[in-house]
Formats: structure tokens, sequence, C-alpha cells
């Protein structure tokens, strides 16, 4: 609905009670309406109470395809939910799109327990091992009866907290360069590629978002001899089976021709750490719990990723046993000390 | 001669992660691999990802074959990073092997 504010002409968007995984729909409706607009945005929360990494990531991701300048105001915030987005950053996300929070009361004073990680965009491949590291270190910093400063195992130098932490930097740095790598083909190379992470201390859940506003993964895998069939679901099904997402067609001398192997992986750091994997591309939804299905109103051009896990599982992770099987037969000699 | 290459530079905490870091790495073996040097490559508390594995040695793999480990030496590998290793030797060597026109 276009609605006049003073001598400028705005979009009015409700928002939905709860932007979260278990409904992904909900979510790329908002934000797609929010990218049909051609004026300022005016998003009426007043029904929101929850908000998921999904739903932040996600956000993040399309105010970052808005074309600037605009403004986007989220008016009619609960006070506890005005409290969360500023914590998360929301209202200082991107260059040239001013959003502003404006709740009907007064901002709660007790700043949630610091389980959150700010939302931050990924707009260079450099900065991925350092977004990374921290987000991995600062999400574990949240976890009860965990310390950083914990001495090392002698024999294996780790501690709880590395342990609880490395999963999580190996899941993001892969998830990131994988988004990061795919998101810019296809005319899309000024994709970014946006993450929130989030604790919940009450269940012990980590839940990790990537999400980025490229090509999405149809259009990297649409000549793909293992492509099923030419849908969104089909495509996410293919990306997820090993050495599928690589681009070995590209010929033995390309530079940095990757396995396909990284969101294989992430998804068994998923599951290994009795979690689960959420995918969205295009119209398809694909859940390794279950919850999956069609999107119901508008697709997500790019691809989300979110991942869910338990934090008292992540000490049990092994990489090793995550890895594809290596194929039977004679193999070089590699030597090691 | 030995070149002794330490994993540590390119960790942040205790994992090397991503590609890009793994590249000047690399170029650091190759050179001296090409001065008939052997490279020892220590990664002593450090933990890699498959991705950063894949672009240290991998991509020589792709481009020299699987010949260029003779030339290399992996010291102080945990458990975890002998398994990457181990699956990106094989699955690289057998891609050479597959498209090298004999």
């Amino acid at each position: 609905m276009r609605v006049a504010v003073g001598l400028v002409m705005a979009t009015e968007i409700l928002c939905p009670t709860r932007l979260t995984h278990r409904d992904p729909s909900s979510i790329y409706k908002l934000c797609g309406d929010m990218l049909q607009c051609n004026d300022d945005i005016i998003i009426n929360a007043r029904q929101l109470d929850f908000v998921s990494p999904l739903g932040l990531a996600s956000f993040g991701a399309t105010i970052g395809s808005l074309p600037g300048p605009c403004t986007v105001e989220i008016v009619n915030l609960q006070p506890a939910m005005q409290s969360y987005l500023n914590r998360m950053d929301v209202f200082r996300l991107h260059s040239g799109v001013n959003v502003i929070g404006l709740g009907g009361g007064t901002p709660a004073r007790h700043d949630r327990k610091a389980d959150l990680v700010e939302l931050t965009c990924v707009a260079d491949p450099r900065q991925i091992a350092k977004v990374a590291h921290r987000l991995a270190v600062a999400t574990v910093g949240f976890f009860p009866d965990v310390n950083p400063d914990e001495q090392e195992d002698e024999m294996t130098g780790h501690n709880r907290f590395s342990l609880c932490a490395e999963p999580l930097e190996y899941a993001l740095s892969e998830l990131l360069e994988n988004a990061l790598t795919h998101a810019r083909r296809y005319g899309n190379s000024h994709a970014t590629v946006w993450v929130a992470c989030q604790h919940y201390p009450s269940s012990g859940q980590v839940q990790i978002a990537v999400v980025d506003n490229g090509c999405g993964i149809l259009a990297t895998l649409a000549s793909h001899s293992r492509l099923s069939a030419k849908t969104d679901l089909a495509a996410i099904m293919a990306a997820l089976q090993p050495r599928v997402s690589c681009n070995r067609d590209l010929g033995l001398h390309s530079d940095s021709v990757n396995q396909g192997v990284g969101l294989t992986t992430t998804y068994r750091i998923a599951t290994a750490a009795g979690g689960w994997l959420t995918i969205v591309s295009g119209d398809a939804h694909y859940a390794s719990n279950g919850y999956g299905g069609p999107l119901r109103f508008l697709p997500w051009k790019g691809c989300a990723v979110l991942l869910g896990c338990h934090r008292d599982k992540l000490p049990d992770v092994k990489y090793r046993e995550l890895l594809p099987k290596i194929e039977p037969g004679a193999h070089p000699r590699i030597r090691y000390e | 001669m030995q070149t002794l290459i330490e994993m540590k530079p390119y960790a942040i905490g205790r994992m090397a992660t991503v590609r890009l870091t793994a590249v000047p790495a690399r170029e650091q073996i190759e050179a001296a691999i090409d001065a008939g040097d052997e490279v020892l490559l220590n990664f002593a508390g450090v933990a890699a990802t498959q991705s950063f594995v894949d672009e240290l040695i991998g991509v020589m793999i792709l481009r020299r074959g699987p010949a260029v480990l003779e030339s290399l030496v992996f010291k102080s590998c945990s458990d975890d990073v002998k398994a990457i290793i181990d699956f990106v030797v094989s699955d690289r060597s057998d891609q050479f092997e597959s498209t090298t026109i004999h």
C-alpha cells in the first residue's frame, strides 16, 4: 500500500508476527514485498515478536539489494523487539539505505544477555577467515561452563572452548566462501553475504544463518549432469551431494577449482552436532529435519542456509569422519612425520 | 636441501581456513620445489578446512601431477588434518589421472 509521508511517497508493508526458519515463506514474502518497492518503505511491525538468525540475515540481504538511496522505517516496534534489533545492528546496515526503528514505547532497559552476535555483511573474500573466527568465538563465548582460558590438553592441544568453536568456524568459513564464490556468477558481481548467529541458552541450541543475494543454486548448476530436473528443489538436492557444486568442467588448469564438498561437510557437521540444515533458494525450501516445502508466496533469488545444532554435541564433531569416502585403489604416497 | 614452512602464520587462532589464505603458502611451496628443495609443512597446533588444504596442495597436484608429493613432507598433523590431506590428495590425483592425456 502506498502512502504519502509529507511530500514523499512510501510503501507500507505489514510485517508478520514471526520471521523464523519454521515459516520461511513469511520471511521471503516480506523480503519480496520490499524488493518490489520503488520508493521509501514503511514496515509496520506491530505484530512482530520473534526474529531468528535466518530472518535477520535475509532482512540484511534484502536491504543490501535495495536500490539506494532510500529509507526503510520499521514502525510500531514492541520495546523488546526494538532493543533486540538495535543490539543486532539492524539500524546500521547499509550505506545506501537508511534503516530507522521506531517503537511504540520506551525501548527495554535490559539489553538481552550477550548471547547475540551482530548481523554482519561480508563483501570481500579477504574478510571471510576473520569473520568466521570472530563469530564462532563470540558465539561459543556465551556458552555456560565453557572457559576460553581453560588449560589446553597436552596431547590434543584442545580445551572445551576450542572443541566447541572449531566446528562452527569450519562451517562458517565454508558457507561464507561458498556463498561469495557461487553467488557472484551470472551478472551478480556485487552480491553480498549476510550472516547472523545466535545461541539460545534455555535449549542449548545454536543457529547460524548465511544468506546471499546472488544468482541462486539453480543458476550455478543448470547445466550439471546430476541435476535431475531444472527446479530449485532439485538444484538444492544436487548441491548437497559431494562433488556436484564444483567446477570440474572448467578444465584441469583453472585456478581455485573447488572440490564441491563444502556444503556436504557443513551438513554433516550439523547432523553430527545433533542439528539440521535448512536451505532456501528460488521457490524451494529444504530442511533436513523435515520442515521443507515450496515457498508459498515469493521466491528468494539468492541462497539462504541455516545451520542449527546443539552446543553440547559440538565437541563430538570429528571432521575426519565427515569427509566423503576415499575411493578404493592405489593412491599416491604421502609422507607424514 | 629442505625448506620448512610453518602453517601457524596462516591460521587465525588455531584454524587455517579459506582458499585465499592458502595461496601465498602454496606459492612459497612452489618456489622452494622449483629451487630443488624438499618442503616440510609444519601443521603443529593447526587445524585446517578442506578448502584450505585443497588450495594448498590440491591445486599443485592438478597442475604438476601427484609426483609433486615426493617433494612434500607433512609434519605434526592431527588426525583430522591427516584425513583432510588424504582426501584432497586422493581426489585431486584421481582427477589429474582422469583428465591428463597420455
